[in-house]
């Protein structure tokens, strides 16, 4: 952590040091309001909330054109899924060579993961395409486990006639916080979850029109119990197909995720001995950008916790709990108008059936939470370009 | 009356009044034409070095300046906030720099010059005019 501080102060006073176009500050701050209907997702007691904050300053520093130092700090509040904090979002060392047609680079450091077309952005409201993202593919309760990775990423970029392919092979640990546990568990007294080891491999190519990118990845996390449950881990391996057609003022994207969990322990006897199910999850959305800085979007995201029981009826019998925890299909309609350069407005109403994505995961109570249910989510953005 | 010649009558007529916005490039490269394509990607900065080996560095005027929003529109086919989405990705994810924003036509017209390996535009009839640099 005093490394961490002493790159940081060193980047962050860059103004007093550097000269011409070797330095860059970024900013932005987001405050968004949620009004939900028939659960306690984000909202926990109350049926609103204006606890969703996040704010962001990023630095970046190149010396040498062939080495970069890159460092953010983030204050993020999400509801009732993330508590207020303060935290280094990444801080790494960068080195690039040049190649006949594109780059070979190495990073090392704090990184942010690279799943799917999001994940890396996924706070910033400028970058995502709406106030909350699929569920499906990039779930906030899990947010924690696999977005921050303390490791290296060996990338590199090849140009081809029209367009560019990208890729990165990222390992090492990610960086969880308490969070992660109470998204899980819920309140109280329910042990710890550590991360472990973090794994994935990410490909987008990029044309004119097309954007299509493969990412697999593979997070390990531990658990230290409490409670009723047993110690133990959870493996999840993922695959996650993303693809993107723009033609001029519309833009149509689809992702899929296709998962293993492995799950040893946890709620599950230790006489069971490892327990291995499949989720999936997807979403279609078609984007019109419009005159005046306008989009509108309209989106169907759907997922299933276990594919061997897309309605939920062998989890209803086993936990007593209706089937709609099993899965969730959510259809989104939003927009968002660029006010001027700085300045974002967006709103986005979600109509969604089940509850499969709405923490906390292990201690459901179906009195707080309905099978239709909704939400509507309104955000102001601003961010800075030193 | 081809597609793309009727997406750019509308582009026109929806944007205000066109007018005739130029690529700017140091001498060092004076040479190379982009195609649209390529000039997207160095635009927003992901295309990083020239066919000869030197770093691109982009300059543009202020996002939401007419001249910008013509450029984009006439030379990149794209929406201004939707190439800046694409910057916006890299600076977000700490992986890449946008282009540096300069304050006017003639700051750009000084470190297009001075910048080897530089790029930027001029969006009005300054851009026919000789000086330090060279169309593409």
């Amino acid at each position: 952590m005093r490394t961490y501080s002493f790159i940081f102060l060193l980047l962050f006073s860059g103004p007093l040091w550097a000269t011409g176009q070797d330095w860059q500050f970024n900013g932005y701050l987001n405050q968004a309001y949620a009004n939900v209907d028939g659960s306690e997702f984000i909202v926990g007691d109350d049926s609103s909330s204006f606890d969703l904050t996040e704010v962001m300053a990023t630095a970046s520093w190149q010396p040498l054109s062939a080495v970069r130092l890159a460092g953010a700090l983030t204050y993020r509040q999400w509801g009732t899924l993330a508590e207020s904090d303060v935290r280094i979002d990444y801080l790494f060392a960068e080195s690039r060579w040049q190649l006949s047609e594109g780059h070979l680079g190495l990073r090392a450091g704090r990184m942010k993961n690279e799943v799917g077309f999001y994940s890396s952005t996924r706070d910033m409201s400028f970058t995502r395409p709406g106030i909350m993202l699929p569920q499906s593919i990039y779930s906030d309760y899990f947010r924690d486990a696999q977005l921050h990775v303390d490791g290296g990423d060996f990338f590199g970029r090849i140009n081809l006639s029209e367009g560019i392919l990208d890729w990165h092979v990222m390992a090492g640990r990610s960086a969880s916080s308490e969070d992660l546990t109470r998204n899980i568990f819920g309140e109280g007294d329910f042990g710890e979850l550590d991360s472990n080891s973090f794994f994935s491999v990410d490909l987008e190519y990029q044309a004119d029109e097309w954007r299509i990118g493969t990412t697999y990845y593979s997070a390990g996390v531990e658990y230290h119990p409490g409670g009723v449950f047993f110690a133990g881990e959870l493996d999840l391996h993922a695959w996650v197909f993303s693809a993107e057609y723009s033609w001029r003022w519309f833009e149509l994207t689809g992702e899929l995720l296709l998962g293993d969990r492995h799950t040893q322990g946890v709620y599950i006897p230790p006489a069971a001995g490892k327990i291995k199910d499949h989720n999936r999850g997807y979403y279609l959305e078609g984007r019109a950008l419009l005159p005046e800085n306008v989009e509108l979007f309209l989106r169907y995201d759907d997922y299933v916790d276990n594919t061997d029981d897309d309605a939920g009826s062998r989890y209803a019998a086993q936990s007593g709990n209706p089937a709609y925890f099993a899965y969730s299909k959510d259809w989104t309609f939003g927009g968002r108008w660029l006010l001027n350069k700085d300045w974002l407005l967006a709103a986005e109403y979600h109509w969604i059936e089940g509850a499969a994505w709405v923490s906390p995961l292990l201690t459901r109570d179906p009195n707080q939470q309905a099978k239709n249910w909704s939400m509507l989510m309104l955000q102001l953005s601003y961010r800075i370009q030193w | 009356m081809p597609l793309k010649a009727i997406w750019t009558l509308l582009f026109c007529l929806l944007w205000g009044p066109c007018l005739a916005a130029e690529t700017i490039t140091h001498e060092s490269v004076a040479g190379y034409s982009p195609s649209q394509a390529e000039l997207r990607l160095i635009f927003s900065r992901q295309k990083l070095f020239w066919p000869n080996g030197d770093p691109i560095t982009v300059f543009i005027l202020e996002p939401d300046s007419e001249e910008h929003r013509q450029f984009c529109i006439q030379q990149l086919s794209l929406l201004p906030y939707v190439l800046q989405r694409r910057w916006d990705r890299l600076v977000y994810s700490g992986t890449g720099d946008r282009p540096t924003i300069v304050p006017n036509e003639q700051v750009m017209k000084q470190l297009v010059a001075s910048t080897p390996g530089a790029i930027g535009y001029l969006g009005s009839a300054d851009a026919s005019q000789g000086g330090d640099h060279e169309d593409l």
